[in-house]
């Protein structure tokens, strides 16, 4: 059982516990030690580090205490999060199992499924990986295709994913597989666990117009797995698919929140590098206008995160403001980088070669980057139907 | 929101359901142009009171509770006078240092004098550091000669705090309204809201009377200009919101092609993105009315934020609530049209968008 701190000894906590090499090195909510069998990173300092929040819970501050969490409510998280903002000190596990299978097996999974993977998440034992895009089923999820044939005990996959973040990294898959046809395209849906070791399983990262990117594609070819890995019952499992979105589109929403924070400062000095300044001022009034705009609207959205925290830490799960969050949080990313490379001007234009300078090459492949944040995890279109069908009433599109 | 605010927010929408809506500008377009019976029952319902110190008798609740009235009043397309003819003179009168003549000023309009503030040019841009009121050194005082406009809330007061320009730059003084020199025109604004233009003749304004010169003065008309900025923008929170809100019900209701027209995706992007930039919206004037007490760089910034995401939401809601609503938008008949008229007037006064993203800017030092 772990050792629990309370509220006003995190700071001391993470003043004695946290490695001198990770202090100062937070970037966001998701740079951090991920975890899983094929974690490589050249600073053993990750696994001391989470090794030493293990032992109060805290790799996963809000999990029950017998899954390994810390069990704190939702101020003591607050309050851990802040200190760990303060002190400028990466989460001590960070990923997907976190964010979006853990607190859905918390909701729809049996005892065994917790036991079995809850503390290997709240460890970073293993990495998991999310498969639900298809080729043929982007936007329109529910006509996924991938097929799941029962045989005995066993359910046996063929079929591919596409657009799954990290599944080169990663161990295990959650997945949505195709179990049956009914009247209905969202009948006939299982939520599948798979571990990505088991035969027939193959990964292909794909290459994005930045250059890089976390996404891959994933084949199946006959893949065995055993049924007790089934989330939910056999067919039924859109349910818990799209409270797995709700979470999803929460994490992102908060993930962007800690890169959109406090740019004002650093768009306007590289805006005044660009176009200098007449009488304190911008020379460039557009540009200074167009600063001021995003700023602003960065102010709003912080505003309208804290109060979809304070409802959700109230109980409430994520639903419709997830998708206000993730829609605002993406379009504003993709404005913040729009700017950039507005006062980058043809220093923004660099790939890579002589003549350009580290960060602006670095820029620009954020910027490229940016372009996927608006498509992923549900497009920007996407939220849009959501929030005037769930949440304005409207009916079902005719058209 | 508390259960004190809400009780406000009640009584304020109640209130705004019985002498509110676009019937009462029709009759101040057709020609009786004052809002004195709104002020009396403003008066009487106690809303002068919200935000009034406890020792004066009033419930001290601040700009919370003025906001939650305001916005109310946009939603059924009046300025509440709180605003205007209550708030802002208050808030210009705070802004001056000590003094008899402020003492009396407040604990009049505390119990209900109506009054109103005059410092706006006739600049398309008006800067309310460069009022066009002339203040000259006289031997009995001073003299005032020029003319203000945009007075809101200027019909029916009886008495206006006065920004001028003088020798040291910038003077704030009171006048009264049947001072010798002093003219009171009606001006009929494009939303009917209570608007004056006040010409001075030698107007003459007592050493007693003086209220603020200089650095003071200058500060006194920021924190009017704050809360003026904040104030419109819980107005046109609450009008953009009525906007929406009908615009919606339109589109659930409204059948062409055999279905209502809200089935049309194109459509429901397009009432979902003026819901976005409501919550949005709503977000800012949290933030407004959170930092307002701060005062200095905080009140300016929050202020200017406000106004300029509130503007932005109400001429988004009013202008697509017009073409969405279609032919029927564009007639006098229906209220949206109403409200694109108060969304430019609100958007416009005190700061448009770009000169409130101005302020935020330098504020910031860029």
């Amino acid at each position: 059982m772990s050792k629990r701190l309370s509220s006003d000894q995190f700071a001391e906590f993470i003043a004695a516990s946290a490695p001198e090499s990770l202090r100062g090195t937070r970037l966001g909510a998701f740079d951090g030690f991920w975890g899983g069998r094929r974690w490589c990173h050249e600073n053993p300092d990750y696994l001391v580090w989470r090794d030493r929040c293990l032992e109060h819970g805290l790799t996963a501050p809000t999990w029950p205490e017998a899954y390994g969490g810390g069990g704190l409510g939702a101020e003591e998280y607050t309050a851990w999060e802040q200190a760990l903002v303060d002190a400028k000190v990466p989460p001590p596990v960070v990923g997907f199992g976190l964010t979006m299978i853990g607190p859905t097996l918390l909701h729809y999974g049996t005892d065994a499924q917790k036991t079995e993977h809850l503390p290997a998440i709240v460890r970073g034992d293993l990495r998991w990986c999310q498969g639900y895009s298809e080729p043929g089923a982007g936007s329109d999820l529910a006509s996924l295709t991938m097929q799941a044939q029962r045989d005995g005990d066993e359910l046996v996959i063929t079929g591919q994913k596409i657009w799954t973040s990290y599944a080169h990294l990663s161990d295990w898959i959650f997945a949505l597989v195709r179990t049956s046809r009914g009247e209905r395209k969202q009948q006939g849906i299982t939520f599948l666990l798979i571990d990505l070791d088991s035969p027939g399983v193959e990964v292909r990262p794909i290459e994005l117009i930045s250059g890089s990117s976390p996404f891959c594609e994933v084949f199946f070819s006959d893949v065995r797995v055993p049924v007790r890995h089934v989330v939910g019952a056999i067919d039924e499992g859109w349910g818990v698919a799209k409270a797995l979105l709700g979470f999803e589109r929460s994490m992102i929403g908060a993930a962007i929140a800690g890169q959109l924070s406090g740019l004002e400062a650093s768009l306007a000095d590289s805006a005044r590098s660009a176009v200098g300044e007449r009488d304190a001022r911008l020379a460039d009034e557009s540009l200074r206008q167009d600063v001021a705009a995003y700023a602003m609207k960065e102010a709003c959205y912080h505003e309208l995160l804290k109060r979809i925290d304070q409802a959700r830490r109230s109980g409430r799960t994520p639903g419709s403001e997830a998708s206000v969050i993730k829609l605002v949080g993406t379009e504003l990313k993709k404005a913040r980088y729009d700017l950039e490379m507005r006062i980058a001007g043809t220093h923004g234009l660099g790939w890579s070669g002589a003549g350009f300078l580290e960060g602006d090459l670095e820029t620009t492949r954020a910027w490229l980057r940016s372009r996927a944040n608006s498509i992923e995890g549900g497009t920007s279109e996407i939220q849009l139907n959501i929030l005037a069908q769930r949440v304005l009433g409207l009916p079902k599109g005719s058209a | 929101m508390s259960d004190e605010l809400e009780l406000i927010r009640q009584t304020a929408a109640q209130f705004c359901a019985e002498h509110g809506g676009a019937e009462v500008l029709r009759t101040r377009r057709a020609g009786q142009p004052g809002d004195d019976a709104l002020f009396d029952a403003c008066v009487a319902q106690g809303f002068m009171g919200v935000a009034l110190a406890e020792e004066h008798g009033g419930m001290d609740l601040g700009w919370p509770a003025l906001v939650a009235l305001i916005k109310e009043g946009g939603k059924a397309l009046i300025e509440l006078p709180v605003l205007s003819a209550h708030q802002l003179p208050i808030e210009a009168l705070l802004g001056c240092q000590g003094g008899a003549t402020r003492s009396q000023r407040l604990a009049e309009l505390s119990s209900g004098r109506r009054a109103a503030v005059a410092w706006q040019s006739e600049a398309r841009r008006p800067d309310v550091f460069a009022p066009s009121v002339q203040a000259t050194h006289a031997a009995d005082g001073w003299r005032l000669s020029g003319r203000a406009t945009m007075v809101l809330g200027g019909l029916g007061a009886s008495g206006y705090v006065v920004s001028a320009r003088c020798d040291d730059g910038q003077m704030v003084c009171w006048v009264d309204r049947d001072a010798a020199g002093l003219e009171v025109q009606a001006q009929a604004l494009i939303d009917h809201r209570n608007s004056a233009r006040l010409v001075f003749d030698e107007v003459l304004v007592a050493d007693a009377q003086l209220l603020a010169r200089g650095g003071p003065a200058r500060e006194a008309i920021k924190r009017m200009l704050d809360a003026g900025r904040l104030g419109l923008a819980a107005q046109m929170v609450g009008g953009a919101q009525a906007s929406f809100e009908m615009t919606l019900e339109y589109l659930k209701t409204r059948q062409q092609f055999g279905v209502p027209i809200g089935s049309f995706q194109a459509l429901q992007h397009r009432i979902s993105q003026v819901f976005i930039r409501l919550q949005m919206a709503e977000a800012a004037l949290r933030i407004g009315v959170d930092q307002f007490a701060l005062g200095g760089v905080e009140r300016a910034r929050a202020a200017a934020l406000a106004k300029a995401q509130c503007g932005e939401a109400y001429s988004l809601a009013s202008r697509e609530g017009v073409q969405l609503h279609g032919g029927i938008g564009v007639t006098d008949e229906h209220d949206i049209g109403f409200h694109l008229k108060s969304a430019q007037v609100g958007s416009v006064l005190f700061g448009d968008v770009h000169s409130c993203r101005s302020t935020w800017a330098a504020l910031a030092g860029y």
